[in-house]
């Protein structure tokens, strides 16, 4: 659905308040962007199939524009084979390169973000235990999964047209969502605050969820 | 996105009218800048990789003494490219000791060892390589400066998914300041609103000079 069916069907359901004429078309976007985030956090957890990308990525590659959330899975090609690669926090570096238990090799390669890039090793710094030399270059042409992020809907650089790229079946939850946060406007100050109130707290619920959800979910996929 | 329009949102949803824009303008910095920091640890737990950084450092002189940067909160590891199994490797870290003076390593170039003090860490032999930390987030005033949207190498301080409630937190922290000035105000904006009105007065009057001698204090 574009920004501006959002923006009508929010001011629709929000007709029978007087007070509807003090909420400008930017703010009401903004409701909305924040409320397609929400939702897009929500749903990602019960559906991610509908969220992911894939990449092709080179050792020191920026993440992409849309970058959300590692999705869990990539994999480098190793003489027509596909080697999947593990996804590591920077702590574990050191673990990878020079433990002989978990040496990273090009079969065995692991990617982890730094400075907003995407890292790979073995790298050029390691030494390749078959042949005793040095790594001559970095792993290229990885392929890697990732859940995008919406489109931003708000300000006049967006224009009116642009698709929020949610799936139909969440426009009614964004749309509540969004009229929820507008009767942050509509009320007396005492209500307004705890309308404020409220969707702090929902918002925090919905991060919750998602990172309590999607880390379970991928542990299904793994299991699978 | 910039910081500006997160300052745009704060006051439009706070809709604070009754104090100067520019008083608005720095309200919204500081309750967003609190709310940042409030926030930081939450981000921090859900996605260390989005505040991951890296950054080279040259081989220390005497003291063996290198700055951390400045935007480090905690050091998760300092690497140098030191021959060892064939690999660049991890050094050990330890606490609370002199490193010139370490009885396991004894200055071995294989076996280096460091020690991360306040502002600077000490390595010792003397080497150089790669720091990995995690940033910290500034108290950001730039108007101009990206503040959510990963992946244009512009280290955001906000990971986006915390996007609304950073800026709905600082709406709220905004809304109590508010309720502070209006419901509850102080001598100091008391004495502001006796000024308002005896401006005023002033505006309003023919004769400005003959309200304000009323109003001087009088010899007892």
């Amino acid at each position: 659905m574009t920004k501006a069916q959002h923006r009508e069907k929010v001011i629709n359901l929000l007709k029978y308040f007087p007070t509807t004429i003090k909420l400008s078309d930017d703010l009401i976007d903004r409701y909305v962007e924040h409320a397609v985030r929400r939702v897009w956090r929500q749903f990602v957890v019960s559906d991610e199939a509908d969220f992911r990308k894939s990449v092709t990525v080179a050792h020191g590659d920026p993440l992409p524009a849309d970058w959300g959330w590692f999705a869990g899975s990539a994999y480098y090609t190793v003489s027509g084979e596909k080697k999947p690669i593990t996804f590591i926090q920077t702590q574990e570096i050191s673990h990878r390169k020079t433990s002989k238990m978990n040496l990273a090799t090009a079969n065995r390669p692991s990617v982890y973000i730094t400075n907003q890039t995407f890292k790979f090793i073995p790298d050029t710094t390691m030494t390749n235990p078959a042949t005793g030399l040095a790594y001559a270059a970095n792993l290229s042409s990885v392929t890697l999964w990732y859940y995008f992020r919406p489109t931003s809907l708000f300000g006049s650089a967006v224009a009116d047209n642009t698709d929020d790229g949610m799936p139909e079946y969440t426009q009614g939850f964004i749309h509540r969502a969004a009229v929820e946060m507008c009767m942050e406007q509509l009320q007396d100050d005492q209500q307004a605050y705890q309308q404020i109130d409220k969707n702090f707290s929902e918002s925090m619920q919905a991060n919750a969820k998602f990172f309590a959800g999607i880390t379970s979910e991928q542990m299904k996929s793994y299991i699978r | 996105m910039v910081f500006e329009n997160y300052i745009w949102e704060v006051l439009e949803r706070n809709k604070i009218r009754v104090v100067t824009n520019s008083m608005d303008w720095g309200l919204a910095i500081q309750v967003l800048n609190e709310s940042a920091q409030v926030h930081y640890p939450h981000m921090l737990r859900a996605d260390k990789s989005f505040y991951q950084k890296s950054e080279p450092f040259s081989a220390p002189g005497a003291g063996n003494t290198v700055n951390l940067p400045s935007d480090c909160y905690k050091v998760e590891l300092v690497e140098v490219a030191v021959a060892r199994g064939g690999a660049a490797r991890k050094i050990d870290l330890i606490e609370f000791q002199d490193v010139n003076l370490n009885d396991y390593a004894t200055g071995a170039t294989n076996t280096p060892i460091y020690r991360v003090d306040k502002s600077t860490f000490d390595i010792f032999p003397a080497s150089s390589g790669t720091i990995h930390y995690l940033r910290t987030i500034p108290y950001v005033t730039d108007i101009a400066k990206e503040m959510t949207d990963p992946g244009v190498g512009a280290e955001p301080p906000i990971h986006w998914l915390f996007e609304e409630s950073w800026v709905t937190y600082a709406c709220k922290l905004l809304k109590q300041q508010h309720y502070r000035l209006s419901e509850n105000p102080s001598t100091v904006s008391q004495q502001l609103q006796g000024f308002e009105e005896a401006m005023e007065a002033v505006k309003n009057t023919a004769d400005p000079m003959q309200i304000y001698a009323s109003e001087l204090p009088q010899k007892a």
